[in-house]
């Protein structure tokens, strides 16, 4: 089974995102982080996966998803596994995110549905 | 003299006439005295008187010399003889008294053979006379028909030897003129020209029968050109024509003149005149002799001279900037009238100064004289004082400088004025430096709203299509509520913590005022009573007597400290009691606020840069926005200051402070 797991210090995000997930499909997993660093501690004890996603904030205190992307790498190494998702519209930071081999796509908030839809069967036919 | 010997040069022939019609009428007299002597020798004594009187010779004698029959008192004179001692004179005799080397021509002249009667044989020979010396004697003899010689002669000594000083005067004459390198000319009481050399002739253009007797005049030769066809001259210049007309009213000294002829073709050539007048041996003018000089060249070169040095004062009247000379003292010589534009100061006020005194810093001047050398050249910076006491910064060069034997005269500079280029050059700056600044601002305004403001925009867009696209449990929606709510609000807020700083950074306002350093920390400190209580801060200060009152925005400065201070309290160590210090110094008319706390500091490696951000939050564990450090930033800059952290994590921070006294120095000039 598909675990999401959605990283972004902002509550109503993380609330919104797994409303839109839930509307497409009620039986995935989802595990929700204010804080990157806590995500990173829970990734060390071995819990990802090939099925998993993972959705990233870029701007939060304390860590950000730059400083994510480098811990994370150097943990799970390129697995790609991660969409950056951003209120940003800064075409600086969408060439940034897609340099990192962990990243797979640059999504702009709010996600919706369809979006999520795709970021799916995408992901059913690797 | 030049002009003397000329004239003796042309009445040469005079004398020689003279001998020869004094010759002629000896003869007259000789051949008088030979028809009366013929008739009857006895007559002859009735001219005795006559004959003793005059100034010739008279002599007859036989053919052979054997004889002398009679001889007048003048013969006997100069040889200093009686009538006896010359009648018993013998041939060996007169040999002893005829000059050597006359003799073999006195024996053929006196051989009978030679004689035809009724033809007259001249001699002239030299013939010692009674004090010794030779006198020189111009003889005629003529042999009658009865065998007697009747001679007549004269004494032409003295006329010999002027004729020999005349030859002397001929030829140095003669030398001179073909020496000479100036023109001649020797006019008359009429203006006739008496005499020219070649070289006023080729000057004139003009043959020499052409002048030589003509009336000469420039202004007549132009007109009716009688003179010579090509000879002209410069008609608006009458005075060269009053020269040549003969003028008794005249003095006798002329100073040299100057005159631009023009010849018939045009040319004009420039000529140095030189007259004297010319007199008899009375004392009575008989003409003017003058040399012309050509100095053509020399006046083509003069013009050219003129010219370049009306071209240089064109120039040096003409330039901006400004070039001085001085003596050895330093009393200014020369200044361009430059002077005048650039500092103010009129030449004449400058010129007789010493150069230093116009400098700001007399003292760099004097450095700069002390290291000039004899050949380098030295250009600084330097500052001027104008006369209207302004300061005008300008590039100054100076070198010594030396007259034609290597020794020193004093110096040269010239001055370029940078004032403009120097204000220009520190506006650009604080331009640059001030847009720099504007854009890093915008670009961190257009990254908040790009980012934070569009974030709960994003989620309530996000949450209102969910809601309307699904059907939500009743927990659900009033949850989404709740976050659309918050999202509101949030988005909200950030609008108007950017009106709230976008209106620091927009105005200083003139509210101004003299404000006193430790009235805002009692104001701060009552606002935050109960947080200082609660956390048991407690805060010391160390304020210099001199740096208590500063005068700006009073607000700004306790919104400054109040931000601080609560920062302070709020991100305090656990379990440690806050403890803060506050220290004020005057450092360069800046007012110097260091304030120093004991809280958990920032990670200043990763961090640095973010500290002032807006909506930079770096711990969590607290509520916060990100804007307090933000805002009293903004503060400090609208004020003209700046602020600075220095800060270790979990030990503390040091927030250094420094802001303008005076409200004088503008930073917002371009606001």
């Amino acid at each position: 089974m598909k675990h999401i797991y959605l990283i972004d210090d902002d509550h109503c995000c993380n609330f919104l995102n797994e409303l839109v997930i839930k509307s497409v499909n009620p039986d995935l997993q989802i595990t929700s982080f204010t804080k990157a660093n806590d995500a990173l501690e829970e990734f060390k004890k071995g819990t990802l996966d090939e099925e998993s996603i993972i959705l990233l904030d870029i701007n939060m205190p304390e860590m950000n998803a730059w400083e994510f992307l480098i811990e994370f790498e150097k943990l799970v190494g390129s697995n790609k596994i991660i969409y950056l998702l951003s209120s940003s519209t800064s075409v600086i930071d969408r060439m940034k995110a897609l340099d990192y081999h962990s990243v797979i796509n640059y999504l702009y908030k709010p996600l919706s549905s369809e979006q999520f839809n795709e970021i799916l069967k995408a992901h059913k036919k690797r | 003299m030049l002009a003397r010997t000329t004239y003796l040069l042309y009445k040469t022939d005079i004398p020689l006439n003279y001998v020869i019609g004094s010759n002629l009428m000896g003869l007259f007299l000789l051949i008088l005295f030979y028809v009366y002597s013929r008739w009857d020798d006895y007559k002859i004594s009735f001219y005795e008187d006559f004959f003793h009187q005059s100034q010739d010779i008279y002599v007859v004698r036989n053919a052979k010399f054997t004889k002398v029959y009679s001889v007048n008192n003048t013969l006997l004179k100069l040889l200093g003889v009686t009538m006896d001692e010359l009648k018993n004179m013998d041939m060996e005799s007169y040999l002893s008294i005829i000059h050597p080397d006359d003799i073999s021509n006195f024996i053929k002249r006196i051989d009978h053979a030679n004689y035809k009667p009724g033809e007259p044989q001249n001699l002239v020979i030299r013939i010692k006379n009674r004090e010794g010396k030779y006198s020189v004697i111009d003889l005629i003899s003529l042999l009658s028909e009865d065998g007697k010689v009747y001679t007549s002669g004269r004494d032409i000594t003295d006329l010999v030897n002027r004729e020999k000083e005349l030859e002397k005067l001929l030829l140095s004459s003669r030398l001179i003129n073909e020496t000479i390198t100036d023109g001649l000319l020797y006019t008359n009481t009429n203006n006739d020209v008496e005499y020219t050399n070649e070289i006023f002739c080729k000057m004139m253009e003009c043959d020499i029968y052409n002048m030589v007797g003509k009336n000469f005049c420039f202004e007549t030769a132009y007109n009716e050109q009688k003179l010579c066809p090509k000879l002209s001259c410069e008609l608006a210049d009458k005075k060269i024509c009053d020269l040549y007309r003969f003028d008794k009213n005249k003095s006798d000294d002329f100073d040299p003149t100057v005159k631009k002829v023009q010849r018939k073709n045009g040319e004009y050539f420039w000529a140095e005149i030189k007259e004297s007048r010319l007199k008899d041996m009375h004392g009575n003018v008989i003409g003017t002799m003058a040399t012309f000089k050509d100095i053509t060249l020399m006046k083509i070169a003069e013009v050219e001279l003129r010219k370049s040095l009306h071209d240089f004062e064109q120039i040096f009247s003409s330039i901006t900037d400004v070039y001085f000379q001085t003596d050895l003292e330093g009393k200014v010589t020369i200044i361009s009238p430059s002077v005048y534009k650039f500092s103010g100061f009129k030449v004449k006020e400058v010129i007789g100064n010493y150069d230093w005194s116009f400098f700001e810093d007399k003292e760099q001047y004097v450095e700069i004289l002390r290291a000039l050398d004899t050949k380098t050249q030295i250009s600084q910076k330097i500052n001027l004082i104008s006369a209207k006491s302004e300061v005008k910064t300008v590039i100054l060069s100076v070198k010594q400088i030396f007259n034609v034997d290597g020794l020193p005269i004093g110096r040269q500079g010239s001055l370029h004025d940078i004032t403009f280029s120097e204000i220009l050059q520190n506006e650009r700056r604080l331009l640059v430096d001030d847009l720099n600044e504007k854009v890093n601002k915008l670009m961190q305004y257009n990254y908040i709203i790009s980012h934070n403001l569009r974030s709960p925009i994003a989620n309530i867009l996000g949450l209102t299509k969910v809601l309307k696209e699904n059907n939500l449990s009743d927990k659900l929606k009033m949850e989404s509520i709740e976050h659309l709510w918050k999202m509101a609000n949030s988005s909200n807020q950030i609008i108007l913590d950017l009106n709230k700083i976008l209106a620091i950074n927009k105005s200083l306002s003139t509210e101004k005022e003299e404000t006193d350093f430790v009235e805002i920390l009692h104001l701060v400190s009552n606002v935050l009573e109960n947080e200082i209580a609660e956390s048991k801060a407690v805060i010391t200060t160390s304020l210099d007597k001199d740096a208590k009152l500063i005068y700006t925005v009073k607000s700004f400065l306790e919104s400054v400290i109040f931000n601080l201070i609560s920062n302070s309290i709020k991100y305090k160590r656990k379990d440690v009691c806050p403890e803060i210090n506050i220290s004020t110094s005057v450092i360069n008319n800046m007012f110097n606020i260091k304030f120093t706390d004991n809280g958990i500091g920032f990670n200043m490696a990763k961090n640095s840069n973010d500290i002032f951000g807006l909506y930079k939050r770096f711990n969590t564990e607290k509520e916060g926005k990100g804007l307090g450090l933000h805002i009293t930033k903004a503060h400090i800059e609208a004020l003209g200051g700046t602020i600075k952290l220095e800060s270790e994590l979990g030990v503390g921070s040091t927030f250094i402070i420094n802001i303008p006294i005076t409200s004088k120095h503008e930073t917002h000039l371009f606001n």
